[in-house]
């Protein structure tokens, strides 16, 4: 087996008023390698719910297959569901009434958790989400990042090889949510194969490596992650902060674009989008500034959402 | 699954607070009737309530006469419409679904959690009910049949433990429309109210001579003849056919919530 997930030619519709149907997902095909951590981006609507669900085995596809470890998530759901542990974000769907250990045991013990692996893991998985110290208090009593911890330790509790991951840092604060980050990373490190879907590109950034992008229910863009940023249509921004006068019209490098320029006194600021990431650029670039006194410079690569930016506007 | 949730129903305070709420209206009853003397005229008011004065250990007949109409059907109502749609509410449904339990076993650990909760509520009811007859309004072992004739004290408690299992399958045919309902919509509380909808309509049906038709199949139509278990002889008819009723009951409406849970898109 190569691949932990296999999405072909997957479809969704869902019935609306009047006798039609919505199409929420159309002809959408991908993979997730194994130990692969692929992240899943759109904008609202664009069906990645929908998709996260049928391999959650909780919709079923209208047509088309998907599989979870060579398990169909149609005619084996009990193989999918023994495989992947899905993190569905959010801080609901835990028990308030009683405590966080718990809910832990009692999703464990569903997930088919030997009682003697929940005395060991159970512990553990608190240590790493940070709740050992509120584990005896009753779930009612959590903060939101909190009841998204637990969900984190549920979700990590039967050492899953597929790990469905929707919004996984919402609700958390910048420290636990790097927390979470380097949890992720060490899943990673450990072979299990990852679909992170995230509003937070910076997650999917800092996580994936590679990104599959829907649009309206289908597939516009599968890429690894460094080429997917570069479909933001230039590979790096360059920030320059100067005194004195830049003849632009005249002396601007080919494969450059200025993207801003304001002055404010005798200050400028010049940003500009370069198409490549070439020794010739840049040595185009330093000649170009030569005649000014350069108070700051910031060069960076495309980001992500710059991509996404650039991928969702180009929608019909 | 079904352990847990047998735990599940047994830790939540609901479930104690409901049978100490079915417990209060039948104490208040002996209370009143132990204070005043004053029992209905045989053949009026809830069954029992006139045979009680002579004899207090048929208490837990009344008591369940009492609750039967109205008050168990409500609460078994509310628990069992509670038992899918409460978990969708809560958001815990999808989260038990994505883990490696069928559909199947999950319906069945929450119709025997329902199960455990009705048997538990007319035991409690009727085992409170004892103690509150015998202490208030005596226990002169002198327990009349409807007949007229006297009963043992074994055959008043065969047959209350024949009744007590009557009136649980009763119930079991309101908790599978519940059910049903509770597979069907994310509120608990439209799936309780949907349920009750059903029994009144049934329970007005039954006062219209123009629907006599439909009477043989309504589900409130013998849910009463558990007091034919005290005529001597025992009068069966009626109660072999509740017990028909309920049975189709049961069988077509868990057949139905069993049917749409198993390919129901969750999407709460």
């Amino acid at each position: 087996m190569e691949h932990a997930v296999e999405v072909e030619a997957v479809g969704r519709t869902f019935p609306i008023s009047g006798g039609k149907q919505l199409q929420a997902l159309e002809d959408v095909s991908f993979v997730v390698g194994l130990g692969e951590v692929v992240g899943l981006l759109g904008v609202n609507g664009a069906g990645k719910t929908t998709l996260t669900k049928i391999l959650a085995t909780l919709l079923l596809p209208s047509s088309g297959a998907a599989r979870v470890m060579g398990y169909d998530v149609v005619a084996d759901t009990r193989g999918v569901r023994t495989s992947m542990s899905v993190i569905l974000g959010g801080d609901r769907g835990l028990y308030n009434r009683i405590s966080g250990r718990e809910n832990l045991a009692f999703f464990g013990m569903l997930a088919g958790v030997s009682r003697r692996d929940l005395r060991e893991r159970i512990p553990l998985m608190l240590d790493q989400v940070n709740l050992a110290d509120a584990a005896d208090r009753r779930v009612e009593t959590y903060s939101k990042g909190m009841r998204q911890r637990l969900h984190v330790a549920i979700g990590l509790l039967s050492r899953p090889q597929v790990l469905l991951l929707d919004e996984p840092t919402v609700g958390l604060d910048p420290l636990e949510a790097d927390r979470l980050r380097e949890t992720i990373h060490q899943l990673r490190r450990e072979g299990t194969s990852i679909l992170l879907t995230s509003h937070l590109l910076l997650d999917v950034e800092r996580l994936a490596d590679r990104v599959v992008m829907l649009d309206q229910g289908r597939v516009t863009a599968d890429l690894p992650l460094r080429k997917f940023a570069g479909l933001a249509g230039y590979a790096a921004v360059v920030t320059l902060t100067y005194r004195g006068a830049l003849d632009l019209a005249r002396s601007l490098p080919a494969g450059a674009a200025v993207d801003r320029h304001t002055h404010e006194g005798e200050l400028s600021t010049l940003v500009l989008k370069l198409r490549e990431w070439s020794g010739d650029l840049f040595g185009a670039l330093g000649r170009l500034v030569d005649d000014v006194q350069i108070q700051d410079i910031d060069v960076r690569p495309a980001r992500l959402e710059e991509a996404f930016a650039t991928l969702s506007a180009r929608r019909p | 699954m079904i352990r847990t949730e047998l735990v599940k129903t047994l830790r939540r305070p609901r479930t104690w607070v409901t049978i100490l709420l079915l417990n209060a209206l039948p104490t208040l009853v002996a209370v009143l009737l132990a204070l005043t003397d004053l029992g209905p005229r045989p053949g009026s008011g809830p069954a029992f309530l006139s045979a009680v004065l002579a004899d207090g250990t048929l208490f837990p007949l009344a008591a369940l006469a009492i609750i039967l109409p109205l008050f168990l059907p409500v609460a078994v109502a509310v628990v069992a419409g509670d038992s899918v749609a409460g978990e969708a509410q809560q958001g815990t449904l999808r989260y038990l679904l994505v883990r490696p339990v069928s559909r199947t076993r999950l319906l069945v650990a929450k119709l025997v959690a329902v199960i455990a909760f009705v048997l538990l509520a007319v035991v409690v009811v009727a085992a409170v009910a004892y103690v509150v007859g015998s202490v208030l309004l005596g226990d002169q072992a002198l327990a009349a049949s409807v007949s007229g004739t006297v009963l043992t004290p074994a055959q008043v408690a065969v047959r209350t433990l024949l009744a007590i299992g009557y009136i649980t399958l009763s119930m079991l045919g309101v908790a599978a429309i519940a059910l049903l309902l509770s597979t069907m919509t994310d509120s608990p509380l439209a799936a309780a109210l949907g349920a009750l909808a059903f029994l009144i309509a049934s329970s007005l049906l039954l006062t219209l001579d123009a629907a006599q038709t439909l009477q043989p199949y309504l589900p409130t139509r013998y849910w009463l003849a558990f007091v034919d278990l005290f005529r001597d002889p025992i009068f069966w008819r009626d109660i072999v056919r509740g017990i028909g009723l309920q049975a189709v009951y049961v069988v077509v409406f868990l057949g139905a919530a069993w049917a749409n849970f198993t390919t129901k898109d969750i999407t709460s």
